[in-house]
């Protein structure tokens, strides 16, 4: 009898041992948040947040991981279908946007969406909005505002006290600017419209450079689809306005650095770019005398690209009220300021007071006062599947034209643009988006 | 007449002996059918033993070899997209889309650029440093392992590294040894027939070393007793290569053709590099294949097309190389 009670005794001691060996570590246990970002300043932004939120919530861990662009684009396509993504993801809008189309991501939740509501620009928040449902499909983080860079030194040395207003006036500033070897081969571009490069971002660069001024877009909706928006004159006077600057006045050469390498270099006079930039210039070329303007103006448009980056979580989470908690307060006030002083990104927030970064960043004022005015149109991307497809598509037809100076014949350009717009048409259609 | 030693007529008649015994044992061997009711002159346990070996090599090559390339014809004849709920048979739409697509075009004939300059140079080139390394030149191991080095670096730094070496104007090591030698600039990167043509010498660069190698060990393998019969002969030195070295290592040269053409046919690291970077780039003329299929399986999500695409890349690859063994095989026939 007493055997028998002891073997019970000691086998429930056994019992409750092993069953508080597996709950308290359990309870005990961290939530724990996986981020994925394809920016090296963000990740380092987002490692010190991180840091940061974990003193202010000790069941909380953060892990930001660091993924080259088209890696990050491969993992995604890999892992969110198989729904082993991450807690989070800081990345473009349409690189994330095919994936809440086909369900695979969380919107944002009420009351996270209702705040940023109050707290974002309405043109931004209106942007990323599914219009097929009417929810706030990711939360916008930071913003893509271009704006033109430019050497002060070398605008002092060509006598110009004033900045460019229009493009047309840009363009003769330019002339000025472009300094040429004994060969004739530019040393100096006057203006770096940057010619080449991977994926879609050269027909970004043109987007805002030149499609913008002359009011036309890369697609136009019609009804609710699309249709290739630049298959007209005022596409072809875009891409005229190039071919010009590279054959014709001959500002920029496609034989010369461009972006922000080149403006470090001090071999361009002007480029347009996003905030980052002054980072960039802050650790790299810290000598480059510079500032910024907005955009020029030109004949039928003001304005540029302003494509959102956000933060979106995946389905597959099982943190998503963690998750939305640590995302929103990565967009309070002081993580704002930080935000612009430490990575340079511009915070997608207009209605904090940067009075700080401006003592970092003297040229960060123009980007905030474009993003606050009414009268610069910014362009987001439009929310669809085949966006990406398209600008891709239409950057390789660029980079191939850039180089034509046959091209100058109205004829042979209007060829160029036409098969182009066919292209992007082609696209649409098979994604069942082309509008008759 | 030729004597026999009386141990070779021993030796003879113990095989006879041999001979006899196991032709009986054949005779009295017991019959199995197998599973085609056939007679079947392996026992049980033999077949067992075939299978238990064979089934794990079969299965396995069924796996990564066959049932992918069964699965890629499959989706190929869809519009299967990673994010796209709904996947139809869409029949041989994707491979007439092909047909129509310009940049797959060019990409096209810039892959047949690829193996038409990379082949013949890594084989010739190969061959003849390989030739000259077999001469007993001084410090031959120091030159073996110089020529195999850039085949064991990875193709990410090393593309990164040439694309500094062409960055144009003043930037970039070979246009400043250019100028320095008071020569213009090239526009190594913005004319695409160049930048397609220095792509190409990254690769060859980079593989050249393997080839020297190979050929290098068949070359070893050569009895030199040929050689020497054939200087006793009068030959010159080109004959003895010519004549001698070179049908000797046939072997490995196909084997060095078919891996230089399946190599230069999939190259794809070296132009994803040069063609990326916002600082300087060559553009999309410089696209080949793998490139494609690439975009358009991962960076488009249009899964459907790029199998389509990897299956073209596939077949042709194949199809090269069957001819390559063709016309090499004849000539050794």
């Amino acid at each position: 009898m007493y055997k028998k009670s002891f073997v019970y005794l000691v086998m429930t001691g056994i019992l409750t041992v092993c069953l508080v060996g597996i709950i308290s570590p359990l309870a005990m246990s961290k939530v724990r948040i996986s981020m994925w970002t394809a920016f090296p300043e963000m990740f380092e932004f987002e490692k010190s947040a991180g840091r940061r939120y974990e003193k202010l919530h000790p069941n909380v861990e953060i892990e930001v991981t660091l993924f080259p662009q088209r890696a990050l684009d491969e993992k995604a396509a890999a892992a969110l279908p198989a729904g082993e993504g991450p807690d989070l993801i800081d990345f473009h809008k349409i690189g994330v946007y095919p994936y809440h189309a086909a369900g695979l991501m969380d919107v944002v939740p009420s009351d996270v969406a209702e705040w940023a509501r109050e707290n974002l620009p309405a043109f931004v928040f209106n942007a990323n909005v599914d219009p097929r449902t009417n929810r706030l499909i990711i939360l916008p983080l930071y913003i893509n505002v271009e704006c033109m860079y430019y050497n002060k030194d070398y605008f002092k040395e060509a006598g110009f006290t004033t900045l460019p207003e229009d493009i047309y006036e840009q363009m003769m500033y330019a002339e000025k600017l472009v300094k040429y070897d004994t060969a004739g081969n530019v040393t100096r571009a006057g203006l770096d419209l940057r010619l080449s490069g991977g994926a879609s971002g050269t027909a970004q660069k043109f987007w805002t450079q030149a499609m913008c001024p002359y009011g036309v877009r890369p697609i136009d909706p019609v009804g609710d689809k699309w249709r290739a928006g630049y298959d007209n004159e005022w596409g072809q006077k875009a891409l005229k306005y190039y071919l010009d600057a590279v054959h014709k006045y001959k500002v920029e050469s496609l034989d010369i650095k461009s972006d922000a390498e080149g403006f470090g270099l001090g071999i361009t006079s002007m480029f347009q770019r996003e905030s980052w930039v002054m980072a960039y210039l802050r650790d790299h070329a810290p000598e480059i005398n510079y500032s910024a303007f907005p955009m020029p103006k030109g004949p039928r448009s003001w304005g540029g690209g302003g494509t959102t980056i956000g933060l979106s979580v995946p389905k597959s989470s099982v943190h998503k009220k963690e998750t939305w908690a640590f995302a929103k307060w990565l967009l309070n006030d002081e993580n704002s300021v930080r935000l612009f002083c430490e990575a340079g990104w511009q915070p997608i927030r207009g209605n904090v007071d940067y009075s700080e970064v401006y003592k970092v960043f003297p040229a960060a004022r123009v980007f905030v006062e474009v993003l606050n005015t009414p009268e610069f149109k910014l362009f987001d991307y439009e929310l669809m599947p085949a966006i990406d497809e398209i600008h891709t598509r239409i950057a390789e037809r660029l980079m191939v034209a850039f180089k034509k100076p046959e091209l100058l014949d109205p004829e042979k350009l209007a060829k160029v643009i036409d098969d182009m717009a066919n292209e992007t048409n082609r696209i649409l259609a098979d994604y069942d988006l082309l509008a008759k | 007449m030729r004597l026999v030693s009386l141990s070779d007529q021993r030796k003879f008649l113990s095989l006879k002996i041999d001979m006899k015994r196991n032709t009986n044992s054949i005779v009295k061997k017991k019959f199995y059918y197998n599973w085609l009711g056939r007679p079947n002159s392996l026992k049980r346990s033999q077949v067992l033993f075939i299978l238990t070996v064979f089934i794990p090599l079969i299965a396995l090559f069924l796996i990564i070899r066959i049932i992918p390339i069964v699965t890629v014809f499959g989706i190929s004849l869809t519009n299967l997209h990673l994010i796209r709920p709904v996947t139809k048979f869409v029949g041989i739409r994707n491979f007439v889309h092909l047909l129509g697509d310009e940049q797959f075009i060019s990409s096209f004939f810039n892959s047949v650029e690829y193996v038409v300059v990379a082949v013949p140079l890594e084989i010739v080139l190969g061959l003849t440093f390989a030739l000259m390394l077999n001469r007993k030149v001084k410090f031959e191991s120091l030159y073996e392992t110089l020529y195999f080095i850039p085949y064991i670096l990875p193709m990410v730094p090393v593309a990164i590294i040439w694309k500094w070496f062409y960055t144009p104007g003043s930037f970039g090591l070979a246009n400043y040894l250019l100028g320095s030698l008071g020569l213009p600039y090239v526009p190594w990167m913005s004319n695409p027939k160049i930048a397609l043509l220095i792509t190409i010498g990254i690769h060859v660069w980079k593989n050249l070393g393997y080839f020297v190698i190979i050929f290098l060990v068949g070359l070893k393998n050569v009895p030199n007793n040929l050689r020497e019969a054939s200087k006793i002969d009068g030959a010159t030195n080109w004959q003895t290569i010519r004549l001698i070295e070179l049908p000797l290592i046939k072997p490995i040269i196909l084997y060095g053709v078919v891996m230089a053409t399946v190599w230069s046919w999939s190259a794809f690291t070296e132009v994803y590099i040069m063609t990326q970077g916002t600082d300087i780039s060559t553009g999309a003329e410089i696209q080949v294949l793998v490139y494609r299929l690439y975009q358009e399986a991962f960076v488009f999500h249009n899964m459907g097309r790029g199998c389509a695409v990897s299956l073209v890349v596939f077949l042709i690859s194949l199809g090269i190389v069957l001819l390559e063994f063709k016309i090499l095989r004849w000539k050794e026939r």
